[in-house]
């Protein structure tokens, strides 16, 4: 007696098993179709917003703009983040940012994951800045040739007298592969053909220009937007310094793109500040250049 | 002889009620009722607003959500195992952490300001000297250009979400000082703002609004505004970001729309962070 009571207890348990599951199923069905619903509805309530990610080297001068937006469109939010020109890249191809901000091509890796999905950009060149070699203020080196810089940074020369400098080893500082100053140096000074030197220490921008800041034999590459007010000695190209009047006459080469990118159409907020950017007439800073005239 | 069979199934009796738990706890273990549920795991300071997101979440879906702290790295790495659902991460993803697989979703902003009484002539300060004041190196406000008079450094207890992210952002890791004050809430911090001219205190903010007899101190000379936290130049803030790693689910999907939703984002209001959407 006491057995088939226990018996018909559990049965009843599992009757209700299966109806619980079931009440879950349906559950779960509302729970798929929900988000197609609303689907609709969340595009339409987050038009308002434009995320940005991507390029340090381009981050301050977007945080001024975002912020001269917002405050022109008060009902506006822009938001903007670092984490590099690839990190910008990767942020369009999963729907995480609406804009990158970019410095340079993308690493490899990236460059291969975009062609990959079949993702259509649209660029929106903005500005450029200068890119230069820099050093210890201690050393006594002021220039390099352009040849001399692909020597350096290629690791085919790799101790200053050969430059002119002391009797020292040349250490070299280097960018990830996701940073797009480090991109467009690499394919202005050293070419497709060429690697940078397995010798070079890779360190992100800030820690480039304290490492070379406490190196008297150090030297890495930047924009010269980025060394505002710190202790590098920026050196001149062929004798020729980055500035306003070299780099607009052309005679200064060594120039990075400032671009915005998004996916194919955009929302109608992020044509708006594109739209907002691309006609700025005051000036950024006196290290961010107009675009060459269109020929 | 009868005794000895009593005694025998009293015993086996008595073995198979004690036995009855365990084996009603490994029929569990077998079958985790968390098996269809959302786990979502990381840092301490999003654990209350994603238990928030969660309750919205399994109102809405039925799907039971789990959340556990443990730390931003702890949860990237559990997201990348699998083993969770979605990563809370109070930062950024640093060089080799940003793969391509790792979809980072920023849903607030953080932001701390620094405050202090309206009496007090300062009004900025250079981010080395807030640290120097919150580590005790600097202690007298003439220092900054104040009256001759000592600082009364007031806190919240270290282990509360604000005085961790002051000491992650702002001290890099560095202790307090050590005569700081320390006050369990926020109203109890600004009533001691009140009461000292000579009072500093780190108090977290939604959008920048605080008591208007309350000075917020520029940093660097860079105001604390919704503007200036959501472009990111003003320095003592921080992202908020649901991660998820490779191919998720569908219910993680989902989890992360309804905290960008409209109505997630008055929950990231709601939990003391500034919203982004």
């Amino acid at each position: 007696m006491k057995l088939f009571a226990f018996h018909s207890g559990w049965q009843k348990a599992r009757v209700m098993l299966i109806s619980r599951r079931r009440i879950f199923g349906a559950a779960l069905l509302c729970a798929a179709l929900l988000p197609a619903l609303t689907a609709g509805a969340a595009t339409s309530d987050t038009h308002r917003t434009v995320h940005i990610r991507g390029s340090t080297t381009f981050e301050s001068i977007v945080q001024s703009l975002a912020e001269q937006y917002m405050r022109n469109n008060p009902s506006t939010t822009v938001v903007v983040s670092g984490g590099g020109t690839s990190r910008g890249y990767l942020t369009l191809l999963d729907n995480t940012a609406d804009v990158a901000m970019v410095s340079g091509s993308p690493s490899e890796e990236t460059g291969d994951e975009i062609a990959r999905s079949g993702l259509k950009l649209v660029n929106v060149p903005f500005r450029r800045v200068a890119m230069a070699a820099a050093v210890h203020f201690s050393n006594p080196v002021n220039d390099l040739s352009a040849i001399q810089l692909r020597e350096i940074f290629t690791g085919r020369i790799t101790n200053w007298n050969a430059v002119g400098g002391r009797n020292a080893p040349i250490n070299v500082y280097i960018g990830p592969p996701g940073d797009g100053i480090t991109n467009t140096w690499y394919e202005k000074v050293l070419g497709d053909a060429d690697t940078f030197t397995p010798r070079a220490r890779n360190a992100e921008l800030e820690q480039r220009i304290a490492g070379v800041g406490a190196d008297p034999f150090g030297i890495t590459y930047l924009a010269t937007e980025s060394l505002k007010d710190r202790a590098l000695k920026v050196l001149s190209v062929d004798k020729v310094t980055a500035g306003a009047d070299s780099v607009l006459s052309g005679r200064y080469t060594l120039t990075a793109p400032l671009m915005f990118v998004t996916r194919e159409k955009p929302s109608p907020e992020v044509q708006k500040f594109l739209h907002f950017v691309n006609n700025l007439s005051a000036p950024i800073s006196n290290s961010v250049f107009a675009l060459p005239a269109a020929r | 002889m009868k005794r000895r069979y009593l005694a025998g199934g009293l015993a086996a009796g008595a073995a198979a009620i004690a036995a009855y738990p365990v084996w009603q706890w490994m029929q569990t273990r077998r079958a985790p009722p968390r098996h269809n549920a959302l786990l979502i795991g990381g840092a301490s300071a999003m654990h209350a607003l994603n238990v928030e997101l969660g309750r919205e979440f399994e109102k809405r879906y039925g799907v039971k959500v789990i959340v556990e702290r443990g730390g931003s790295l702890q949860g990237l790495l559990a997201a990348k195992r699998h083993s969770i659902d979605i990563a809370a991460m109070a930062r950024d993803l640093e060089g080799a952490e940003a793969e391509p697989q790792a979809h980072n979703h920023l849903i607030a902003r953080d932001a701390i300001a620094v405050v202090v009484n309206a009496g007090n002539p300062v009004r900025q300060l250079r981010h080395e000297l807030v640290r120097d004041v919150l580590t005790g190196k600097i202690d007298n406000w003439r220092t900054l250009g104040g009256a001759d008079s000592p600082i009364d450094v007031v806190m919240r207890p270290r282990d509360y979400p604000t005085t961790r992210f002051v000491s992650e952002v702002v001290l890099a890791g560095a202790d307090l000082a050590l005569q700081a004050r320390f006050k369990k809430t926020k109203d109890e911090v600004l009533a001691a703002i009140r009461q000292n001219p000579h009072a500093i205190a780190c108090v977290a903010t939604d959008d920048g609004g605080l008591p208007a007899d309350i000075v917020t101190l520029e940093i660097d000379n860079i105001p604390i505004t919704r503007e200036t936290v959501l472009s990111g130049r003003y320095p003592y803030k921080r992202s908020l970001y649901l991660m998820t790693y490779g191919v998720a689910r569908r219910q993680a999907l989902d989890f992360i729309a309804l905290a960008e939703s409209p109505e997630g984002q008055a929950i990231v209001h709601r939990a003391g962070f500034i919203p982004v959407r």
